[in-house]
């Protein structure tokens, strides 16, 4: 299953970077985040060409509005017939609130520069007003959805619970880094493209190619040890509901150490490297971006992998101990 | 190690099967084989006592204490 998930992470990575092809040079986005706004957008214009289009249009047009913003609603109450009400359900009826409201923005977008925001009424800033309004719904999904699941697995796990702990763990870790993949590898693909467009056509030398290749790669080598990272939890938690208490698991947390460590290493090394790189080719750069980069993250992961993989060890003794014992 | 056992031997002289004994004492047989070659590290006194009651003997037919300590790999 991992070599897969490897396989996948690495479409998805590819599949990013050609998005970020067609985002900047055909559909000619000047900003990788506008991409978080395009849903809705599309959704805003596509029912602002129906409701104008004819009255009939005008209906459909209301009602899919309408059908769209209630959604939340909907959900709640098929949990509510189900008995499955819990404490973060509250977030849905404030989502569908706030979706009635945001797509009425985004069907009448010039509205949103006299209703919203005063300090940034001009017309140019809506792309960005667009952005605040999406960025304001994914939080509010995102926090149903994690409150959600914490609330689900509140306590500590007894007897087979911690086999169904591990897998929702594992299944939340690879949705989770296939996003990260996903959009990661869209956001700093798309920067490479707009910073060669600005240095490349600006001051056309093959050194500020090279200069811009040799970033974009110190920028992704941290992001794919985070990866591997991510997925050898994976690895990980699905060695604790197959192979508890056996060589297997030990390993797994071993190798996550191992990956762990590497992680805090291409970090801090890429950190050094992007820093001297900039100080070399200062005289060709517009901006310069000096980092200072403590890779706690990956340098906490590592040590909690270590302590793990010398826990399961113990418990793998042990375990085998108790075995001998008849 | 100093602790001899002679499971085989009483099964022989009770008529009983491994098997047997293993769906009577709820062990396995692979646990029953580990604990006649004498590989076992402990055995738990309600292992003893059900072995026992079901062969009707003393712990002492079954382990005995030859009085020669060697000291085992894992211990040095």
């Amino acid at each position: 299953m991992i070599k897969k998930l490897k396989f996948l992470f690495v479409m998805e990575g590819v599949l990013s970077f050609c998005l970020a092809i067609l985002m900047f040079y055909v559909v000619g986005l000047s900003n990788s985040l506008f991409i978080l706004s395009m849903p809705f957008d599309l959704i805003g214009k596509g029912l602002r060409w129906l409701s104008l289009s004819s009255s009939v249009g005008n209906i459909t047009a209301l009602l899919l509005y309408v059908v769209l913003s209630m959604t939340p609603l909907a959900y709640l109450t098929v949990r509510v017939i189900r008995h499955k009400l819990s404490k973060p359900d509250i977030l849905l009826p404030i989502l569908s609130i706030f979706s009635f409201f945001m797509m009425y923005e985004f069907i009448n977008p010039q509205l949103m520069t006299n209703r919203a925001f005063n300090f940034l009424s001009d017309a140019t800033f809506i792309p960005m007003i667009k952005l605040s309004f999406s960025f304001i719904f994914y939080t509010l999904l995102i926090a149903y959805l994690i409150l959600n699941l914490i609330s689900h697995h509140s306590d500590i796990p007894q007897d087979n619970k911690l086999g169904n702990l591990c897998i929702s763990l594992s299944r939340i870790l690879i949705i989770l880094s296939g996003l990260y993949t996903f959009l990661i590898s869209y956001f700093i693909s798309f920067e490479l493209f707009k910073n060669v467009d600005l240095y490349f056509g600006e001051n056309r030398k093959s050194i500020n190619l090279y200069y811009l290749i040799i970033d974009y790669i110190l920028e992704a080598l941290p992001i794919l040890f985070t990866i591997l990272t991510l997925i050898s939890g994976v690895a990980l938690l699905l060695a604790m509901v197959t192979d508890h208490m056996k060589e297997n698991e030990f390993l797994a947390a071993k190798r996550m150490s191992t990956i762990s460590k590497q992680a805090v290493y291409v970090t801090v090394l890429s950190n050094i490297a992007s820093n001297a790189l900039q100080f070399v080719f200062s005289n060709l750069l517009n901006d310069i971006d000096y980092n200072l980069d403590l890779s706690l993250t990956p340098l906490v992961i590592a040590f909690l992998a270590m302590i793990i993989s010398g826990y399961f060890k113990e418990s793998m003794e042990l375990f085998e101990d108790n075995n001998m014992i008849i | 190690m100093a602790i001899k056992v002679h499971l085989e031997e009483i099964l022989k002289e009770k008529n009983m099967t491994s098997k047997e004994l293993c769906k009577l004492v709820d062990i396995t047989e692979a646990n029953l084989s580990v604990l006649r070659s004498g590989k076992a590290k402990g055995v738990r006194f309600s292992t003893v006592n059900k072995i026992c009651c079901y062969l009707q003997c003393d712990v002492g037919d079954i382990l005995t204490c030859d009085g020669i300590l060697e000291v085992e790999d894992d211990e040095e």
